[in-house]
């Protein structure tokens, strides 16, 4: 939980990140969960529209193998905090299927 | 109205001179010419169209209908059909805006920015991207040509007529047949490839022909994902685990008294292939003949001929390409994607493809407005890959670049050993997902 709050405000403090990067990062994102996170009639998940801490605790989850999972645990492990921070601010601001 | 490509054929036939420099028409739109609308072409064509609206995009494709290499082995097995294996351009041309020409690239001018094609046209442009894929080097298994495989011993590693070949020659072998698989040597496209096709067909057979064997035969000692293979292989068609691969293994592991459905001979033990003798359906190794009723030669490969001709290649056959831009060391303005382009630690596959090409598309969006591409990308790769249906395990990783090399970041990359039945059950229904997510972020 505390790693989670760290992570939480790091998110007001990323702006140190290009948001450009976090978009190149989140199209790496997109062969699986779609492009601008969103794929239909899937066993994969739309990711967008999903909020920050939701993302970030779930990396985290993944991380920590408290969820489990295929990929994911090693894609968590390979992200920094910082990089799945701006990742998680992205998707949150990405409309889902049905805003769409 | 005239529209630019027939201004420009017919200036063409008028003066070799009469092509008009591609900033220099009435809308002053930049031009982007793709040649190959696989997974480098037409990922680069779709998000450079949704970073950069105003480019023009021309993909120059020689096929009308791009047939998937990616889950092609699956066609072998009757999984899925050759048209399973159609994708169309449709999507590309009425959302994207995107031009696609069918027609085949056979000239550059470099100096004049134009590409020249068989059907007599020119294209001018601003930055021409080159994503042709590869080229199989049939000769260099001696003995072999193109021709023995389209009639004889295909390779079915850009599927076409020779999947369905194969998949035919699979389905009516005798009983008790063998089928080998040669395995090519390092690099090349797909690199689980060959050996998630010779696991699928043991699945088969265990099926169709329960008497039936894989053999695959390699020049490699050792390949990507070998231990969750030779693990899967272990526990599904009975093989047995040479000592030096026994280190993590999980307790389960099963040493049989009997040969089982599939052999893998690495390099070390005379794996490596010399020659293929097409009269005796046998392939000569280091180690011995090897006689089989089906033989599938995955011969060594190349960038694809287009990228050699235009002399983007070194003397590997693969092209050496800046790694922020994928523009090519070579010759300027020019950018190669995919499996042709040499991109360091990723591997030749489709999803190394699409990463690549979209950061390849925002650093010429960056290009074309005169500014700087974001100097640190970010790149991925996931392949899921099969040891039966319902054994799945994949490799991934998150790459970035250091010292100007694309490098992996540090994490594991593969399946752990001792993922439970559920995790391999699961990997194996991402890997059947993955096929149309992915395919629709390429093309759709
Ligand atoms: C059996 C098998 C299984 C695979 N499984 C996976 C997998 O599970 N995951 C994965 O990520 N990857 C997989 N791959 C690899 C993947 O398919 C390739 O890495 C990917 O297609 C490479 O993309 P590309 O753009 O470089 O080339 P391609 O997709 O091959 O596209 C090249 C295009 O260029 C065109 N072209 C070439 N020359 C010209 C010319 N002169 N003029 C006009 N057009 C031209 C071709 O017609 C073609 O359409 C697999 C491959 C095989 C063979």
């Amino acid at each position: 939980m505390k790693k989670v709050m760290i992570l939480s405000a790091l998110l007001l403090s990323s702006s140190a990140f290009a948001d450009e990067r976090a978009e190149i990062m989140a199209n790496n994102c997109a062969g699986c969960h779609g492009t601008d996170g969103i794929v239909e009639n899937s066993a994969l998940i739309s990711i967008a529209g999903l909020k920050a801490d939701v993302f970030i605790q779930t990396m985290q989850d993944f991380r920590n193998n408290e969820r489990a999972s295929t990929i994911m645990r090693n894609v968590a492990l390979a992200l920094s905090d910082d990089e799945i921070a701006a990742m998680a601010k992205y998707f949150e601001a990405l409309p889902t299927g049905e805003e769409k | 109205m005239i529209s630019r490509r027939e201004f420009l054929s017919l200036a063409a036939a008028f003066s070799a001179t009469a092509v008009l420099p591609a900033g220099s028409f009435a809308a002053n739109k930049a031009k982007v010419v793709v040649i190959g609308g696989g997974v480098g072409g037409a990922t680069f064509a779709k998000y450079l169209r949704r970073k950069a609206p105003d480019v023009d995009v021309t993909i120059i494709e020689q096929n009308p209908i791009y047939i998937r290499p990616y889950g092609s082995s699956e066609v072998l097995t009757g999984h899925v059909n050759m048209s399973d294996l159609e994708v169309n351009y449709d999507v590309l041309r009425n959302q994207y805006g995107i031009k696609v020409a069918i027609d085949r690239a056979i000239g550059l001018d470099a100096d004049r920015k134009i590409i020249k094609t068989a059907s007599g046209t020119d294209y001018a442009y601003d930055r021409l991207v080159v994503s042709p894929g590869i080229e199989l080097n049939y000769e260099r298994v001696e003995g072999y040509s193109k021709e023995l495989a389209e009639t004889k011993a295909p390779s079915g590693w850009i599927p076409g007529s020779q999947t369905s070949l194969l998949r035919d020659q699979i389905k009516t072998m005798r009983q008790g047949g063998t089928m080998l698989i040669v395995a090519p040597p390092n690099p090349y496209r797909c690199p689980p490839g060959p050996y998630e096709r010779g696991a699928l067909i043991a699945e088969w057979m265990q099926k169709h022909n329960p008497t039936g064997k894989v053999i695959i035969t390699d020049p490699k000692d050792k390949f990507t994902a070998g231990n969750n293979f030779l693990l899967g292989w272990n526990r599904l068609y009975g093989y047995n685990i040479p000592m030096e691969f026994m280190d993590d293994m999980p307790d389960d592991v099963v040493e049989h008294s009997t040969p089982g459905m599939i052999d893998w001979i690495p390099g070390k033990d005379g794996g490596t292939p010399l020659t293929f003798d097409a009269a005796n359906m046998s392939v000569k190794t280091e180690g011995g003949n090897i006689k089989a009723d089906v033989i599938n030669i995955v011969p060594p490969m190349k960038a694809g001929k287009i990228a050699q001709q235009f002399g983007l290649t070194n003397e590997q056959g693969w092209c050496p390409v800046n790694r922020v831009t994928f523009e090519s060391q070579k010759i300027a303005n020019v950018h190669v994607l995919g499996d042709a382009s040499i991109a360091d630690a990723m591997p030749k596959s489709g999803f190394a493809a699409n990463t690549q090409a979209k950061v390849a598309a925002y650093a010429i969006a960056h290009l074309l407005a005169g500014d700087t591409p974001e100097q640190s990308p970010a790149f991925e790769n996931t392949c899921y890959a099969l040891a039966g249906s319902d054994y799945g395990f994949f490799v991934s990783a998150v790459y970035e670049l250091r010292d100007g090399k694309i490098s992996k970041k540090e994490a594991p990359g593969l399946q752990d050993l001792k993922a439970t039945e559920a995790q391999r059950r699961l990997s194996a229904v991402y890997q059947q997902a993955w096929m149309k997510s992915f395919t629709e972020d390429c093309f759709a």
